[in-house]
């Protein structure tokens, strides 16, 4: 008892510790979706919020600037480089002299610094307060660096040195001056001229290029997305931060141990993922997982949306996973027909589908840049009836139920001719149905409170099966599986009160169903079996949910750095 | 509530009332003595005493108080920050000696040097002015709720969330300077903000 509530404040404990690392690092996105995942520490993450805000601020010049003798490097650095006003003296970090902060990630603060014995400028990165950093953080920093410093690459940022200095672990790499593509693609865009998406399809193709270099080296990048990718004045494209890299040579010659620690967590952003990566099938990550990460950023840049980004971390997986974004061209009709196909060609679910090298991709993006044909084709029927299944499951699935069922009810009456009216009552409801699925759907793609639309499209269902149950020649017992149906799959939206509103409602329905037709009371037992096996179908749905969204915040817990 | 009665007080101290003043100041007492200690010891690495720090500011704030232009609780705890932001430099200053530092660096020498009315209060203006824009925007209703509910912890709870919350230690770093284990260390850091967190929901 007592070692399961020590345990329990430890994770808690983990949690908070997680969130005022963010706050302190003043990461705002990670800190809600720290507080979406965990919405009973809210309260205490708004004290800690509070606290923060009572904390002396770093960016103003307090007197930690001026501190004598600190002896926190991390903590030193931090306050002296960002203290930007006035002239400053640099920071003597052993033979490097650091002149400003650049940015900071999951795990390392980047600064600007000059290399005094060589007298060149480049980019040192560190591990953000080396106290805290795991043995498992230094040995990933480490992967890191070495798995870089074989490169050369024009369109890669070259690793220089890996090094430790007052027991800070550092390397240092190309200072590339200009920014990444998440910060500095907002310029060009912003101009309507066809050129631009030349210009995009020139930097994917730089980036493709240098990806499969990368691979014909045996490395799969794995974190392909725009912080990552770097463009300097001229426009050039330079792929960095190799953290994820899975070094295949390396996880051979190493300790099982270590393969072992390496390849039990899901790593990675998860708005810039790969299917197979999102579903943790780490055999399955191949060359062509990175593929499917340029797709996304050749989307993003063409659209200025993020494909698969979603609230929490959970959905953007399970988005991945299954979900389809809208086409390029209904966000933004400019966008050119060939490279829209070049671009759901890397995004195809399937491995196989998508282009095989980096290289088959930069050749395609070539031959769109000289007005060639391309290798990416219009999908096909089932191609196409697949993506539409993915965008819009729930019209998809809906509708093809209601065509399946009135084409069953509609060959009947067709051989054995029933009643006209009755039939016409029937192909009505259908049809209504139809109407407001495309309704629904509608309502659910443009407006804003999407959650609503789903209990208004639950309640909808639930009404229209009931009116058809009303309606039906007897028996009509079997036709009961509706109500189920229902109920299961609200469940697919992964909302508990979703699916507690439709067992409800179901079982509602059903109570009015049984007083309409005396035939289901015949047997009075029978009702009250249905209705309780109603209301567990709902629960065990309900806590499959449920289940799903601890495992989602055991991941959030897991994921390292951002 | 507690907000507009702050800036009540601000309004009658404003026009002359004595007792609104020192009511004023009282209850900014524990939110200034709670910044100043994190500023100093967060830097000096060992227990301080900020009492004559506090006393220091709140007394400037009250020879000042003509030259506060704000209305609100923001603007107002803004104010008391930038005073004493310079009161802690002040002291930094004396503290490590004249030597070794480049003066140059420490750009704010007049401002925060100067202790006649009129440079006094260009120091506290120009400081008020670099509280960044995001501070100000952030609602500051909580803050003084925050530091009284801290002054009212017990010793340790207080010596935790000052390491950790406002010194930004890591645990590792306050197990040293608590002689505890980190363990420890986060089971009481939890503790102390579950206390805080009731003390501000009866607040």
């Amino acid at each position: 008892m007592t070692n399961e509530q020590d345990s329990q404040s430890e994770l808690v404990v983990e949690v908070l510790n997680q969130y005022l690392e963010y706050l302190q690092a003043k990461d705002q996105e990670s800190c809600h979706s720290l507080q979406a995942v965990n919405p009973e520490l809210k309260r205490l993450m708004v004290c800690l919020d509070s606290l923060e805000r009572l904390a002396p601020d770093t960016e103003n010049s307090s007197s930690q600037d001026r501190a004598p003798g600190s002896e926190d490097p991390t903590l030193l650095f931090s306050s002296q480089i960002s203290g930007q006003s006035g002239p400053q003296q640099n920071i003597e970090f052993g033979k490097y002299e650091l002149l400003e902060e650049l940015g900071r990630g999951g795990m390392g603060v980047v600064y600007k610094a000059r290399q005094k014995d060589l007298n060149r400028i480049v980019a040192l990165k560190t591990i953000l307060s080396h106290q805290f950093a795991s043995e498992e953080e230094v040995r990933r920093f480490y992967l890191e660096a070495q798995a870089a410093g074989r490169l050369q690459h024009s369109n890669i940022v070259s690793i220089h040195e890996v090094g430790q200095y007052l027991g800070q672990h550092y390397f240092t790499m190309d200072y590339i001056s200009g920014n990444s593509l998440a910060n500095n693609y907002s310029k060009p865009l912003s101009e309507t001229s066809q050129n631009q998406f030349y210009e995009i399809a020139s930097l994917i193709q730089q980036v493709s290029r240098a990806v499969h270099y990368l691979h014909s080296k045996e490395i799969i990048h794995r974190d392909l997305k725009p912080s990552n990718i770097l463009i300097d004045e001229k426009g050039v494209a330079y792929v960095t931060d190799f953290g994820l890299a899975k070094v295949f040579d390396l996880l051979q010659e190493n300790s099982a141990s270590e393969v072992q620690t390496q390849s039990g967590m899901i790593v990675g952003t998860p708005s810039y993922m790969s299917p197979e990566q999102a579903a943790g099938q780490l055999d399955n990550i191949s060359a062509r997982s990175d593929i499917f990460c340029l797709g996304i950023i050749l989307y993003e840049l063409l659209t200025k949306v993020s494909p698969f980004k979603q609230n929490s971390p959970l959905d953007s997986l399970v988005y991945v996973i299954e979900g389809e974004p809208p086409l390029p061209h209904t966000l933004n009709a400019k966008i050119p027909h060939h490279l829209e196909l070049i671009c759901l060609k890397c995004l195809e679910k399937d491995p196989d589908l998508r282009y095989q090298t980096a290289t088959e991709l930069a050749d395609d993006l070539e031959h769109f840049i000289a007005g060639e044909p391309i290798q990416a084709q219009p999908a096909g029927f089932k191609q196409r009836f697949q993506r539409w299944f993915r965008r819009q499951p729930a019209l998809v699935s809906r509708l093809s139920a209601i065509v399946l069922s009135a084409g069953i009810i509609q060959t009947v009456y067709s051989t054995e001719g029933t009643d006209f009216n009755y039939h016409l009552k029937i192909m009505t409801i259908f049809c209504l149905w139809g109407i407001l699925a495309f309704f629904f759907q509608w309502a659910l793609d443009h407006l804003k409170n999407k959650g609503k639309v789903r209990f208004c499209w639950a309640a909808a269902d639930v009404s229209l099966l009931t009116g058809l149950l009303i309606l039906v020649d007897s028996p009509i017992g079997i036709l009961l599986i509706g109500y189920p149906m229902l109920i299961v799959s609200a469940g697919l939206f992964f909302y508990v009160r979703l699916v507690f509103f439709t067992t409800t409602l179901s079982m509602l329905a059903f109570a009015a169903l049984v007083f309409l037709r005396p035939e289901l009371t015949e047997l009075w037992q029978y009702p009250v079996i249905y209705a309780v096996v109603l209301a567990i179908l709902g629960t065990i749905t309900a806590y499959q949910i449920f289940r799903v969204r601890v495992l989602s915040r055991y991941y959030e817990l897991r994921r390292p750095g951002r | 509530m507690s907000q507009s009665r702050i800036e009540e007080l601000i309004h009658r101290a404003r026009s002359g009332d004595r007792s609104a003043e020192n009511e004023l100041m009282q209850k900014c007492r524990a939110y200034v003595s709670l910044i100043a200690r994190a500023q100093i010891e967060g830097w000096m690495r060992t227990k301080f005493d900020a009492s004559d720090l506090v006393q220091q500011t709140l007394l400037e704030a009250h020879q000042g108080l003509e030259h506060f232009k704000g209305q609100t609780e923001a603007e107002w705890l803004g104010w008391l920050r930038g005073i004493l932001n310079h009161n802690t430099l002040d002291f930094a200053r004396k503290y490590q000696g004249a030597a070794k530092r480049n003066v140059s660096r420490e750009f704010s020498i007049d401002q925060a040097g100067g202790n006649s009315d009129n440079s006094g209060q260009q120091g506290w203006e120009l400081k008020d002015e670099t509280e960044t824009p995001s501070r100000i925007l952030l609602n500051r209703e909580q803050e003084l709720l925050m530091a009284d509910a801290v002054s009212q912890l017990p010793a340790d709870y207080q010596e935790v969330i000052m390491f950790r919350n406002l010194q930004r230690l890591s645990f590792k770093q306050v197990a040293e300077r608590m002689n505890r284990s980190p363990g420890a260390v986060q089971m009481l850091w939890l503790r102390a903000l579950n206390q805080l967190q009731e003390h501000l929901e009866s607040a």
